[in-house]
């Protein structure tokens, strides 16, 4: 991101866009690096029985009920698209 | 029936004392029994922030050790009857006292008041584990910046921990509403949003309360924004239902405000 977009952004949006991924990390006790290794092995095992958009695909938690979503959208070549 | 709640915060310097002191002061001069615990072992706070300190002869450690009487160390506040503290010690350490110590205290407190507020020290060692072992209820505050969120959600996630799930509210202080408006602090719903507990009051950033700790006398209750709302926190413990007060930015020294 460019000092120009980091400037156009307010603090407050800045600060609590931190906040969140911080928070989230440290609830599971596991580290922004460690969402991302996962969501790569979610792609990686997932890929070796159907094609993913691997671009779109999302890990998010939510708390209460404490979840785990993983969105992972079928790329435009995949069989269900047609 | 008795209510013992913690005053917690996880991060220092964001309010804790403060508003242990005025949510005091506020029940008292509903006609409440009060007593203020000062929990900081080491690191004496509250008399101070009341106006009490050339008062102190006996203190909680005193207390726990049995070298005086729960009575003896209870100081009354001349200013408002029902309003009791029971100071920390200074020369001594968090290490000294127990969390089962703690528990009992608070169970010998309930007998004589209506409400036990506890003063927890910063930090989530052991001075934060004794303060909250004989709580019931906590009062999380923080302040609508980065660092004291995160401590404040790591201090809930404790508290979770410890059976407090339900009987935990939020106090947002030094809430600068021009910097609110112009996106340069975090609002009051982006933190109850991040934090996800209830919120029980928002204190304005207001410059009456360096005066009040000043001269060691509590505002709540005054005509000040802050005393105001330290009330109205006062207030909702007993129950009341009470609407948040819609804070407004101050024009040229002249802080108005109205129910929304």
């Amino acid at each position: 991101m460019g000092w120009f977009e980091l400037r156009k952004k307010k603090s407050s949006t800045i600060a609590k866009d931190r906040l969140k991924l911080l928070l989230v990390s440290e609830r599971l006790d596991c580290s922004p690096t460690t969402m991302i290794m996962l969501k790569n092995d979610l792609i990686k095992t997932i890929s070796k029985y159907m094609t993913v958009e691997e671009d779109q695909v999302t890990v998010s938690i939510s708390y209460s009920p404490s979840i785990l979503t993983a969105q992972i959208p079928f790329a435009e070549s995949h069989p269900m698209n047609y | 029936m008795s209510e013992v709640i913690v005053i917690t915060s996880g991060k220092g310097g964001v309010g804790k004392t403060t508003t242990a002191a005025n949510i005091g002061i506020g029940l008292a001069r509903l006609n409440k029994k009060v007593v203020l615990v000062d929990t900081d072992i080491g690191l004496r706070n509250l008399d101070v922030v009341i106006g009490l300190e050339n008062r102190i002869v006996y203190n909680l450690v005193d207390v726990i050790e049995g070298n005086c009487r729960l009575k003896q160390a209870l100081i009354r506040d001349k200013r408002y009857e029902e309003l009791y503290l029971l100071p920390s010690a200074q020369t001594r350490d968090k290490t000294c006292i127990s969390p089962e110590q703690m528990k009992k205290l608070c169970g010998d407190l309930e007998e004589e008041f209506d409400y036990i507020l506890l003063d927890c020290p910063a930090g989530i060692e052991q001075g934060f584990k004794n303060a909250i072992a004989g709580a019931r209820k906590a009062i999380v505050v923080t302040t609508p910046e980065v660092s004291a969120i995160r401590d404040a959600d790591r201090i809930i996630g404790l508290l979770e921990a410890n059976d407090m799930r339900d009987n935990i509210s939020l106090i947002i202080n030094r809430v600068r509403v021009d910097m609110v408006k112009r996106g340069e602090m975090m609002s009051v719903e982006d933190v109850v949003d991040i934090l996800a507990v209830d919120l029980l009051g928002v204190i304005p950033d207001d410059e009456q309360v360096v005066i009040s700790t000043n001269q060691g006398e509590p505002l709540a209750g005054d005509s000040s924004q802050a005393g105001q709302a330290f009330l109205n926190i006062s207030r909702r413990l007993t129950g009341e239902d009470v609407p948040f007060l819609e804070l407004k930015t101050k024009r040229r020294g002249l802080s108005r405000f109205f129910h929304r």
